[in-house]
């Protein structure tokens, strides 16, 4: 027996977990950590293929993801198998919940854009009457964004812009084409604000790379993976947290890890199932409730860039950036509260369903128009609402034997709205900088697409509306913490990560401190 | 070692060691009946296990066509000369076998695929016997183009959704581009001009 008793458990290894792991080792502290799936080897599980070689010559095989768009055949085995991890939702409302069950979790495959939030977020209420503010303003995350971004390399550029603080980049000093100039002039005009992408750098930027070997650089931490954990377990006399079972995710055997300290971050809904399946921390019943994203229209607008036809030099087109926030800011403006960003691109080849042909004519246009596209994206803030949520649907379990979500979600005129006026402004600002736009919709994926799911175990000054206090800390159990984007308030429209990462280490820093003056 | 990464230090070595294969020539056997030559295999050493070579199904033999009748096939196949011929050097849908692929393609997919093509195919038939008397096969390429109108308006969303036979025109475009520039004769026609378009990528295998 081995009898071990780990200062901190933290579930999951993604983003959230991996950075809890680097910060509190990093102060010392013993860290055991569970992933429900296996270990990468980069250079045993992949290998270079030419599309032709793939059985589905690069389709992949019909209906295996109904709710991954993101897998094609190259990825097709990393993604969490459907089968055998189930859920369930209203027949005319489906959820695509996107997961990644591998040692570093979907920050392997993650688009790598890194915003912070501001107090446009974080102070919502305050500025529009809706929902609840957050229990932290900006300045208390602050020095912890200004640790996220060196840890995970973000080059971007600074712009003063109130609704997206700038932080401690790498300076991104590329220039942009001709293309992006005129977008940009076009959106001044018009007093929309524009920036470059905000990326974390290198071609991976993954717990894996970056915050898991400063922790195992300590010899603090211990990694089991295979490891599935069915259930947050409490000691019966004190009623708090002592450590979780798990299941080896091959053989079935069960495990009982213990620890004084757990930390949740499997990722927001898997973290909440743990949570709910446990039936820990929802004294005030809102564990489940307020689920939100981001709301995503993919190519709200597509357009050619004329003067590119044909390549007549370098220059013209390339590149990407982002038009931040900028409805109801100062005022209200529209009918919809809150805002959108939207990413824009341009240089690559306009997509064949939009032109308006076929045949040789298809392929000549197809040819002359290579590297001539930009395109946008709309991304917008989801209201976070009571009536979408997740609980644990009795009927189906997966295939360790754990109850699985049921997932409730649904979008409302105000994200229609928002939509709609993305696309309008899109396509005004494009028309405006010259291009000729091929298609325009106002179409949003199926809530979950985007893979910014948040919410449902959410902080909260009151423990009666919310299930976490500002350190993240359970308010029923005060060594259960949960650290991932489940705890968000609200969302803004900016990629969640860099502040799940920002949170988790907040979180770790005050674990630290409790643990250091014997609290916890 | 792993045998990927042996086939990788294989490949980095000019001269040819016992178990390993020989690039492919021509035996004259084979030439003989115009048969491409097989892999030469030089024999390994007793101990020694030699990887044995393979090659893919598709390079050897017909797809067996199973999901669309003949009538439906033959549309298929002539909606791909049309859609995507031959251009510029490269082969289209026919050399590629575009048609026979998506016939293997659609009749693994769910239900509501395999009927979106075979009631589009049907439909083509159907206007094709009804305009001109002739199914969509043996029309000429002005009366294909009537026919497929639809495909030169402009692209609006939600337009499919509405229309299951502009739903299917939309669709068997895409898959017919796609199924031709994935192929091996339209990627080995590429791989030989100045910028070759690359076609690899990194291919995750099951993680155990
Ligand atoms: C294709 C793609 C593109 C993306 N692009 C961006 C982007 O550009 N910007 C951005 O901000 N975000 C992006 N994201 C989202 C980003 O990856 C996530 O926000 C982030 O990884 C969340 O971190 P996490 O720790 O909450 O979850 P994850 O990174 O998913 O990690 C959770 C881990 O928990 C494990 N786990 C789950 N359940 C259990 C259990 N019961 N027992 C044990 N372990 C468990 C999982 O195996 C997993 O390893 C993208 C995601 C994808 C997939």
């Amino acid at each position: 027996m081995f009898h071990r008793n780990y200062d901190v458990l933290i579930i999951g290894s993604g983003a959230s977990g991996g950075t809890a792991a680097r910060q509190l080792t990093r102060k010392g502290i013993h860290c055991l950590m569970l992933d429900a799936g296996p270990a990468v080897d980069f250079t045993r599980d992949r290998e270079l293929k030419k599309v032709y070689t793939l059985p589905y010559r690069g389709f992949g095989q019909p209906g295996r993801f109904p709710h991954v768009t993101q897998a094609d055949e190259y990825t097709e085995n990393v993604w969490a198998d459907e089968k055998q991890n189930p859920y369930t939702y209203p027949k005319d409302d489906p959820y695509y919940w996107v997961r990644v069950r591998l040692v570093g979790g979907k920050t392997l495959f993650w688009g790598r854009a890194s915003w912070r939030l501001s107090n446009y977020e974080f102070k919502c209420k305050d500025h529009d009457g809706f929902g609840e503010n957050w229990p932290i303003e900006y300045n208390d995350l602050a020095p912890y964004y200004d640790q996220a971004e060196p840890m995970l390399r973000v080059q971007g550029r600074k712009e003063g812009l109130p609704q997206l603080p700038d932080g401690v980049f790498m300076e991104d000093k590329s220039r942009d084409s001709e293309a992006s100039q005129r977008f940009i002039a076009a959106a001044r005009k018009r007093g929309i604000p524009t920036t470059k992408e905000r990326v974390a750098t290198g071609q991976l930027a993954s717990s894996v790379n970056r915050m898991l070997p400063d922790a195992l650089e300590t010899g603090k931490l211990q990694i089991v993976s295979n490891a599935v954990v069915r259930q947050i377990t409490t000691d019966p006399n004190t009623g708090l947290a002592n450590g979780a079972i798990f299941i080896d995710r091959r053989s079935r055997q069960e495990f009982h890890a213990k620890a004084r300290v757990v930390v949740v971050g499997a990722s927001c809904l898997e973290s909440t199932r743990l949570l709910l399946n446990s039936g820990l921390a929802n004294s005030s019943g809102v564990l489940g409730h307020y689920l939100f994203d981001q709301f995503y229209v993919k190519d709200v607008v597509s357009c050619i860039v004329p003067e590119a036809r044909n390549r007549p030099r370098p220059g013209i087109t390339g590149g990407d950036g982002y038009v931040p926030r900028f409805r109801n800011l100062d005022r209200r403006e529209k009918d919809f509260l809150r805002g959108y960003a939207m990413d824009f691109n341009s240089g690559g080849t306009p997509n064949p369903e939009l032109l308006p042909c076929y045949g040789a004519e298809l392929l000549r246009e197809l040819n002359e128009l290579q590297g001539a596209s930009f395109s946008l994206t709309a991304m917008g803030e989801v209201l976070p609402r009571y009536e979408n949520y997740v609980e644990i649907d009795k009927s189906t379990v997966d295939a360790w034997g754990i109850p699985a979500l049921h997932i409730r979600a649904k979008y409302t005129e105000n994200e229609f709205a928002m939509a709609r006026d993305a696309m309008n402004t899109a396509e005004e600002l494009c028309h405006d900088a010259g291009f000729e736009v091929l298609a325009k919709h106002w179409q949003m994926v199926p809530p979950g697409e985007s893979i910014h799911e948040l919410g449902t175990c959410r902080m909260g000054d009151d423990p009666k509306k919310s299930v976490l206090n500002k350190y993240n800390q359970t308010h029923d159990i005060r060594n259960l913490f949960v650290v991932d984007g489940s705890s968000f308030v609200s969302g803004g429209s900016q990629n969640p990560t860099l502040t799940i990462c920002a949170i988790s280490m907040r979180a770790s820093d005050f674990i630290a401190e409790q643990m250091r003056r014997g609290d916890i | 070692m792993k045998r990927r990464t042996l086939l990788r230090s294989i490949a980095a070595i000019p001269s040819l060691a016992a178990g390993q294969t020989l690039p492919q020539r021509e035996t004259t056997a084979a030439r003989d009946k115009g048969l491409p030559a097989g892999p030469t295999l030089i024999p390994p050493g007793v101990n020694e296990t030699p990887t044995i070579p393979v090659i893919p199904a598709d390079e050897t033999s017909d797809s067996r066509i199973r999901t669309f009748d003949g009538q439906q096939l033959a549309a298929l196949a002539r909606l791909g000369e049309v859609l995507v011929p031959a251009w510029d050097g490269k082969p289209g849908a026919a050399e590629a076998g575009a048609a026979e692929f998506l016939d293997f393609l659609v009749g693994s997919s769910p239900a509501n695929r395999i009927e979106l093509y075979k009631s589009g195919l049907d439909e083509l038939n159907r206007r094709a016997q009804q305009q001109f008397g002739k199914p969509f096969a043996a029309i000429s390429q002005a009366d294909a183009d009537s026919l497929l109108a639809p495909l030169r308006e402009k692209w609006s969303y939600g337009r499919a959704a509405k229309n299951d036979f502009e739903a299917f025109l939309l669709a068997a475009k895409g898959d017919l581009l796609r199924a031709t520039v994935n192929s091996r004769p339209y990627i080995n026609a590429v791989s030989q001009e100045r910028r070759p378009r690359n076609a690899s990528n990194f291919f995750w295998y099951p993680i155990s």
